[in-house]
C-alpha cells in the first residue's frame, strides 16, 4: 500500500492514511474540541484542524461532549479525526450508516470536499446509491470475492443489470419461467421484472407465450437497471450454481 | 512526547468529569479511614496509633483501586468501545498509550494519597512519613509493581463487565486478606499465609514501615518482592496488549 508493507512499516503508513470505522466511538467525556487536538497531536506534519472545522461545520459542537451528540454529528466528528493530517489515502466504512436522508446528503458533499483536496477515497458502503452518486469507480464483492471494478456508467451499460419490464394481472412467475431465456423472475404487484442473456429474444418469446393465450400486458419497457439491480443479478447467480 | 502529555492531561481530565469515579477514588477512602476512626480511633494498637496504622494502609488499597479501576477497568472499556481500535489506525504507539494512563493514574493516586494524609492528620494527630523519601520511594516501587500487574490482568477480561468483576475481585481479596483493614493477627494461620501472596501484603508492610519504623533499606524483602512483580507484569502487560478483540 503506497508503496510500503502494511506489516511492517505500519507507522509509516499511519501517516499517509486516514481510516474512519463503522463503530463510532472516542471517549465519550471527550468534548469534540479536544479529540481534535489530541489526535492532531499524534501526526509530525500540520494539521488541517480548523480548515475541517469549517468544512464539516463543527464550530457550534466544539465544546459538547462526544456523547451528547447525534449520530449524525459523531460521524462528522470521527470524520474529522480521520483526515487531520491530509491523508493520501482515506478508507471511510460505511460513512452515511444510520443517517437520516438529509444527513446523508450532507455527508456526501463533506466526503466530495475531501476528494477535492486530492486524496483517494475509499469507501465501503451497502446503499448502491451511495456508490452510484459518490464513486468515480465502484467494486462490487459479494462472498468475499471480487465480482466486478468498473465506473458507475459502465457498470450499468453492463447487460447483466438489464431487463424487461412490464405489467400484467394474469402472468404468475411460473408462467415466466418456462418461457425460453429466461434466466430469472422477480415479481411486484402486478409488475415484472425479467432478466434474460438475450432479451430481445426473451421479449419475443414472452410476446408469443401471451398472445397464444390472450393474456394482456402492458408498459412494456427495455430497462437498463440499477447497480441494486446488477448486484442481485451477480448474488442469484451465484446461488444458482 | 507531546502525544503523552496531551493524552494523560484529557484521560485525567475525563476522569474528573465522572462523578461516580470521583467519589470512590478519593471519598470513599476516606470515609472509611472516618468509620473505622470512630470505632478504634482512640485505642492505640500495639506500639502504633490507629491512625499511623490505618492511613498508610489506605493509601496502599489506593494504589489498588487506581490501578484496577481507574486504569486497567478504563482501559477495557476503550478496547470494547473500539477507542483503542482508533488509535491504531494512527501512528500512536501502544507504549504511549500505557504510558499516558499510568501518568494519569500517578496523578489521580498522588491527589487521594494527600488528601488521605490530611484527614489522618487533621482528624487523628497523624504526623508526616517518619522518613519521607523512602515512603515516596516505596509509593513509586508499589505503583511501578501495580500499574503494570492490573493492566495485565484485566486486558485478559473480554469486556467492561467482566474486567470490572475481576477488579473488585482482586480488591475485596486484598482488602480483606492483606492486613489493610483487619489485624492479620486476628486470623486463622492459613490465611496468614495467603495473605503473603498477595502483592497488597507488601506494600502495606513496606508503607506502613517507613512511615513509622525505619528507612526503606529495612524492607529489602518486600522492595524485592514488589519489583519482581513490577518487571514480569510490565513484561506480560506489553506481550499480551491487544487493541480489540476481534
Amino acid at each position: 500500500m503506497l508503496g510500503l508493507n502494511p506489516s511492517r512499516q505500519l507507522k509509516q503508513l499511519n501517516h499517509r492514511i486516514g481510516v474512519q470505522f463503522q463503530a463510532t466511538s472516542i471517549q465519550k467525556k471527550m468534548k469534540v474540541k479536544e479529540a481534535l487536538d489530541l489526535f492532531s497531536s499524534f501526526y509530525e506534519g500540520p494539521s488541517q484542524k480548523d480548515e475541517l472545522i469549517k468544512i464539516l461545520g463543527l464550530e457550534e459542537k466544539l465544546n459538547s461532549h462526544f456523547n451528547d451528540v447525534s449520530g449524525g454529528w459523531k460521524q462528522r466528528v470521527t470524520l474529522a479525526l480521520a483526515t487531520l493530517h491530509k491523508p493520501e489515502l482515506l478508507f471511510l466504512d460505511e460513512p452515511s450508516m444510520g443517517l437520516d436522508p438529509h444527513a446523508r446528503r450532507e455527508m456526501w458533499s463533506m466526503i466530495r470536499m475531501l476528494r477535492e483536496q486530492g486524496s483517494t477515497i475509499v469507501i465501503t458502503t451497502h446503499y448502491m446509491e451511495e456508490a452510484e452518486k459518490l464513486c468515480d469507480r465502484v467494486a462490487m464483492i459479494y462472498g468475499g470475492e471480487l465480482k466486478a471494478v468498473d465506473t458507475p456508467k459502465e457498470l450499468l451499460n453492463n447487460n447483466a443489470a438489464h431487463y424487461l419490464g412490464f405489467e400484467s394481472e394474469q402472468l404468475t412467475e411460473d408462467d415466466l419461467l418456462i418461457v425460453n431465456g429466461v434466466t430469472r423472475v422477480e415479481q411486484g404487484h402486478h409488475t415484472f421484472k425479467v432478466f434474460s442473456d438475450d432479451l430481445q429474444k426473451t421479449a419475443y418469446h414472452i410476446f408469443s407465450h401471451c398472445h397464444e393465450r390472450n393474456i394482456p400486458i402492458h408498459n412494456f419497457k427495455f430497462e437498463k437497471g440499477s447497480l441494486d439491480d446488477l448486484f442481485v443479478q451477480y448474488l442469484k447467480k451465484e446461488h444458482a450454481e | 512526547m507531546n502525544a503523552v502529555i496531551k493524552l494523560a492531561q484529557l484521560e485525567t481530565k475525563m476522569f474528573f468529569r465522572d462523578r461516580l469515579s470521583v467519589f470512590w477514588t478519593f471519598l470513599f477512602p476516606v470515609v472509611m479511614i472516618w468509620l473505622f476512626g470512630s470505632m478504634f480511633g482512640d485505642n492505640p494498637m500495639g506500639n502504633f496509633t490507629f491512625a499511623e496504622l490505618f492511613v498508610p494502609s489506605w493509601i496502599g488499597v489506593n494504589i489498588v483501586t487506581t490501578s484496577f479501576f481507574t486504569l486497567g477497568t478504563v482501559l477495557a472499556g476503550y478496547r470494547e468501545t473500539g477507542v483503542l481500535r482508533r488509535y491504531q489506525s494512527t501512528p500512536l504507539a501502544s507504549w504511549k498509550i500505557l504510558a499516558a494512563h499510568t501518568v494519569q493514574g500517578t496523578v489521580i493516586f498522588a491527589i487521594s494519597a494527600v488528601l488521605l494524609m490530611v484527614f489522618g492528620m487533621l482528624m487523628y494527630d497523624l504526623h508526616i512519613p517518619e522518613y519521607i523519601g523512602s515512603t515516596l520511594l516505596a509509593l513509586l516501587i508499589s505503583i511501578l509493581a501495580f500499574f503494570p500487574f492490573a493492566l495485565f490482568i484485566t486486558s485478559l477480561a473480554k469486556n467492561t463487565q467482566s474486567a470490572a468483576a475481576i477488579s473488585s475481585l482482586f480488591l475485596n481479596l486484598m482488602l480483606f486478606l492483606s492486613g489493610a483493614t483487619f489485624p492479620l493477627e486476628m486470623m486463622p494461620t492459613v490465611l496468614q499465609y495467603v495473605s503473603k501472596v498477595l502483592p497488597l501484603y507488601y506494600v502495606i508492610e513496606l508503607l506502613r514501615g517507613t512511615w513509622n519504623a525505619g528507612p526503606i533499606t529495612d524492607y529489602g524483602m518486600e522492595v524485592g518482592i514488589l519489583l519482581s512483580i513490577g518487571v514480569v507484569s510490565v513484561i506480560l502487560a506489553s506481550r499480551f496488549f491487544r487493541w480489540s478483540d476481534k
